[in-house]
């Protein structure tokens, strides 16, 4: 446990054997500097504890002699080098060693002691002693040349040890402030993306770790990110008060409606009209709340909550639809719920094709649809604002629909179009879907019996329609009522499809608010 | 010149005592009992499960440089390489090393060379237990392979005759007369309701004689279909696949409404089978040879599928007492839409002209044979009774599905799509 040099307490081991750090130092300067050292003896100098700095040139061959090797010692351009090497092997001690050097080498060169001055006056009358000796003039200048630098070395490795044992117990704590410097660019990355970002990535919230290290650079950073924030959550609030509002009004208003006696809404003149007749009225009247239909806006992103706000209000006009047809008025308010509440998304369904073929055409290739504010949505391509209405980003959110979307258009959309059925085989399609209540659970006798009378009625309206009033007046119509059939079927199976949707999405909490509208449909809870 | 004074070295610490049985054989030091098989101190122990465990063997270097380095009390520091040899000279094992004790964090470095830190004893760890429950494998039966090659051969035979499409008396019939006449000429062989024979047992092996029979006329129904024959051969397959099985519950349905229903209204219903037979709801299917599971389980629920169309369409069925030609428009429909739903592409082309054709030509029929213009409400009912069908098979799909994810099939069929339906 002690120098091989110089005998005192080692301090690990440096070039192959364990010494103590003034010794390695020492050694490793030799070797960098490429000194050469002269002794003033017989190179007989004793090296140990308080004697090493005698010497120089004995202390040297003293460190060869035990055992130091110069193969551990790299040069001093190669430093980084080497402490990349030292950090691999997780030595402490070749670290400790290799990070006190410059230290040390700084503190020597520019503290010196104040007793230095003093020792050189000292030795100012030496000089002019040794100039009468002619025959040792050379060899006697080299050793008077010497005589300071070594008194000056005794005291500066003196002052060496115990400059190094402080640097070293500086150096120790600097692992926590080595990591700020590893997290500074994470903000910079950050503010990157938010340049970057487009609708779907901002409904994303801002990761919390990303707001530690973004208030540290840049205060205004700080101060947008949080406003951001704020707004985001006074706008979910806003759009959860608004669900819970048109909830808590909704079925109520809807309710006091189907309370009002059958005349309240029925508006009918004073001639005979057929059901379908009856149900067209009240269609035209419903499309009168949506004017904006016409306009037709494309190339905007589409507002999901507003998207869903207009759905509240139409679900109402679907009421006030239901409530023109004399037949479904006159009936007691529980039945009238319960066909309600499987009848308006059919409507819905029904009416949305309707509109987007009048207006856009009926190209198959078409993938647009149009919503009740005349703003047209393309399904494939569509860019939809979703921060409040789901977790998800746009696209998973597209690829949970895709499957519905997919077998929508390929049962009801592609027919319907095929099909370019009329006003009046709309009103048909609507009433057919309405008065087919027979495995509807909660429905009575005397509705059911009603319900039947209607569908006898609806098909001589129909006959007498092809047979009167259509195109040509083209008496073999099997083909289309074929078709009418079909699509209405359809309409019921995309609704199907709809409610395990619903489903599912309730299961993995896709969306925050009721996407699918369970409450006021006939879905099973 | 004079010297200064010489001062001696600070002596080494005292070792201790020197007893074989309370001393580190590596370091020296006191021990804390036998450790790996070696009687050693716990720095020492530590020290062996640490290179061990972070698999360090390797990067180990002997600073000395001769492998020859000095391990005892204030040395054994000094190089790792010789201290670990020296375990293992000693007769350490890695046998009981723990591998899941005292886990060290990955990026870690670990600091020799401080012998303050070497000293602290280390207070023992509990051990933790470990509560290993397996699940029982279940040993599960090899799933038989039915081959039905000959089957599905048989059938492609029959799709791909040309002599039934060419037939003479075909030859001024349209489109709907012909499926008329190949559903009449099936319907014509069934025996009259007092020749029929109740059976109340049935076994999978007499099920699939019946299906396989009933397989042989859809083919040749469909094969009586001109636009049919536009279909390549792998789609006639595939169409036929996706059909037969609810052409034939339906038609059975229907034949069974017209025998029993009419008469009996609200009694327990009966379901003609085949030609010849009929069975009731208290039918005993032994399916012990195609699962696993128990029967009152697997029953319940395919046999619903046959009373919910009995109970769905049972009733309008009788009422509207379809014709041979309307019932063959409404087969034709409802194996045209399923078709084109599942296959699209082609045979939905095909399926959209052969609709019109259908109802151009049942259309006519109206006209000229039932002397019914207003035929509107009638078609309604028909079509009804199709998309309620429809439904029905979509529903049983979804149980069928269910029915394959959970296994409940102990047999495999060499083309599983035929029963798919």
């Amino acid at each position: 446990m002690s120098c091989l040099v110089c005998e005192t307490d080692a301090h690990g081991q440096h070039f192959g054997i364990r010494c103590c750090r003034a010794c390695a130092a020492f050694f490793r300067r030799t070797l960098t500097m490429n000194l050469r050292y002269k002794c003033r003896f017989d190179r007989k100098c004793e090296v140990s504890f308080n004697k090493r700095y005698s010497c120089r040139c004995c202390r040297y061959e003293k460190c060869v002699r035990v055992g130091m090797r110069k193969d551990n010692l790299t040069s001093p351009v190669s430093v980084v080098q080497n402490k990349s090497e030292t950090e691999k092997d997780s030595s402490g001690n070749e670290t400790d060693s290799i990070g006190h050097s410059p230290h040390s080498s700084l503190e020597s060169y520019t503290c010196r002691p104040p007793s230095f001055e003093q020792q050189q006056q000292n030795q100012n009358p030496d000089p002019p002693l040794l100039m009468g000796n002619n025959g040792t003039f050379v060899q006697e200048v080299a050793s008077d040349a010497y005589q300071p630098n070594s008194d000056m070395h005794q005291l500066n490795f003196s002052f060496h040890r115990t400059v190094i044992e402080e640097v070293g117990r500086a150096v120790m704590p600097t692992p926590p402030f080595q990591q700020p410097p590893i997290h500074i660019p994470q903000p910079f990355d950050y503010q990157y993306t938010d340049l970057l970002s487009t609708d779907e990535q901002n409904s994303s919230a801002i990761p919390s770790s990303f707001t530690q290290y973004n208030q540290v650079p840049q205060e205004y950073n700080n101060e947008s990110g949080n406003q951001n924030q704020m707004f985001a959550m006074a706008a979910q609030q806003a759009t959860q008060d608004l669900h819970v509002n048109v909830q808590n009004v909704l079925t109520p208003t809807i309710d006091a409606m189907f309370g009002q006696p059958p005349d309240a809404f029925c508006q009918l003149p004073d001639i005979p009209l057929t059901l379908c007749q009856q149900a067209l009225l009240a269609y035209r009247e419903h499309n009168k709340q949506w004017p904006d239909q016409d306009k037709m806006i494309e190339n905007v992103p589409l507002d999901m909550e507003n998207f869903m706000r207009n759905h509240y209000i139409e679900i109402e006009h679907i009421a006030r639809f239901c409530m023109s047809i004399r037949v479904f008025a006159q009936l007691p308010k529980d039945q009238k719920w319960i066909i309600f509440k499987h009848f308006w998304t059919r409507f819905y369904e029904l009416d949305r094709c309707f509109a987007t073929c009048q207006r856009l055409g009926y190209n198959l290739t078409d993938e647009r649809g149009l919503t009740l504010n005349g703003q047209i949505i393309n399904f494939g391509i569509s860019v939809v604002k979703l921060e409040n209405i789901s977790d998800m980003d746009a696209t998973q959110v597209r690829n949970f629909l895709k499957g519905s979307m997919d077998k929508f258009r390929l049962i009801f959309i592609n027919p319907f179009k095929k099909l370019q059925p009329t006003e009046y085989e709309l009103m048909y399609m609507m009433m057919s879907i309405m008065w087919s209540v027979s495995n509807l659970p909660g429905i009575t006798d005397a509705t059911r019996d009603i319900s039947e009378k209607v569908e006898l009625r609806l098909a001589e309206d129909l006959h007498t329609y092809y047979a009167e009033q259509y195109d040509n007046n083209n008496p073999n119509y099997a083909g289309r009522i074929t078709r009418l059939s079909s699509i209405a079927s359809a309409v019921d199976e995309i609704t199907e499809r709809k409610r395990e949707d619903s489903q599912v999405s309730k299961t993995f909490n896709i969306f925050k608010n009721d996407f699918f509208f369970s409450d006021l449909t006939d879905f099973p809870v | 010149m004079s010297s200064p004074p010489s001062t001696s070295s600070p002596s080494s610490p005292n070792s201790g005592t020197n007893s074989s049985e309370t001393t580190c054989k590596v370091c020296e030091l006191s021990a804390h009992g036998v450790h790996f098989g070696v009687t050693s101190c716990r720095a020492c122990a530590a020290f062996f499960r640490r290179t061990i465990v972070m698999s360090r063997t390797k990067k180990y270097r002997c600073r000395g440089g001769m492998n020859k380095c000095i391990v005892n009390t204030n040395d054994r520091y000094q190089c790792r390489l010789c201290r670990f040899n020296k375990c293992v000279t000693l007769g350490m094992t890695s046998e009981n090393v723990q591998w899941n004790r005292d886990p060290f964090p990955e990026g870690r470095k670990k600091r020799d060379g401080r012998g303050s830190e070497d000293e602290v004893d280390l207070k023992p760890v509990k051990r933790p237990t470990f509560t290993s429950s397996m699940l029982t494998p279940t040993i599960t039966k090899p799933k038989r392979i039915v081959d039905v090659t000959l089957l599905a051969g048989k059938i492609q035979k029959i799709l791909n005759d040309k002599k039934i499409p060419e037939h003479p008396r075909l030859k001024k019939l349209n489109n709907l007369e012909r499926l008329e006449l190949s559903l009449r000429e099936w319907r014509s062989k069934q025996k009259i309701n007092e020749e029929m024979e109740e059976i109340s047992k049935l076994t999978i092996e007499e099920m699939f004689v019946f299906c396989e029979q009933q397989m042989v006329i859809v083919a040749t129904w469909l094969a009586h279909c001109p636009y049919f024959q536009k279909l390549e051969s792998t789609l006639k397959y595939q169409m036929f696949k996706v059909v037969w099985n609810v052409w034939r519950r339906f038609e059975r349905v229907e034949m069974s409404v017209k025998m029993y229903e009419r008469e009996t209204p609200g009694e327990v219903m009966k379901f003609a089978i085949s030609d010849k037979y009929y069975v009731t709801p208290k039918l005993k299917i032994d399916i012990s040879k195609v699962t696993n599971w128990p029967v009152p389980f697997m029953g319940g629920i395919f046999r619903r599928s046959i009373q919910n169309m009995f109970e769905q369409t049972g009733v309008p069925l009788a009422y509207l007492e379809p014709s041979s030609m309307e019932m063959a428009y409404m087969l034709s429909q409802l194996s045209w839409q399923l078709a084109a739903q599942a296959l699209q592409g082609k045979v939905m082309e095909l399926a959209e002209a052969q609709q019109e054709e259908l109802a151009n030509n049942l259309h006519d029929h109206y006209l000229q044979i039932k002397r019914r213009s207003n035929y509107a409400g009638r078609l309604v009912k028909l079509m009804s009774v199709v998309n309620t069908v429809k439904k029905l098979h979509m529903e049983r799909k979804i149980a069928i599905e269910l029915a394959n994810i959970f296994d409940f099939f102990s047999v495999e069929l060499s083309d599983p799509e035929i029963f798919d339906g």
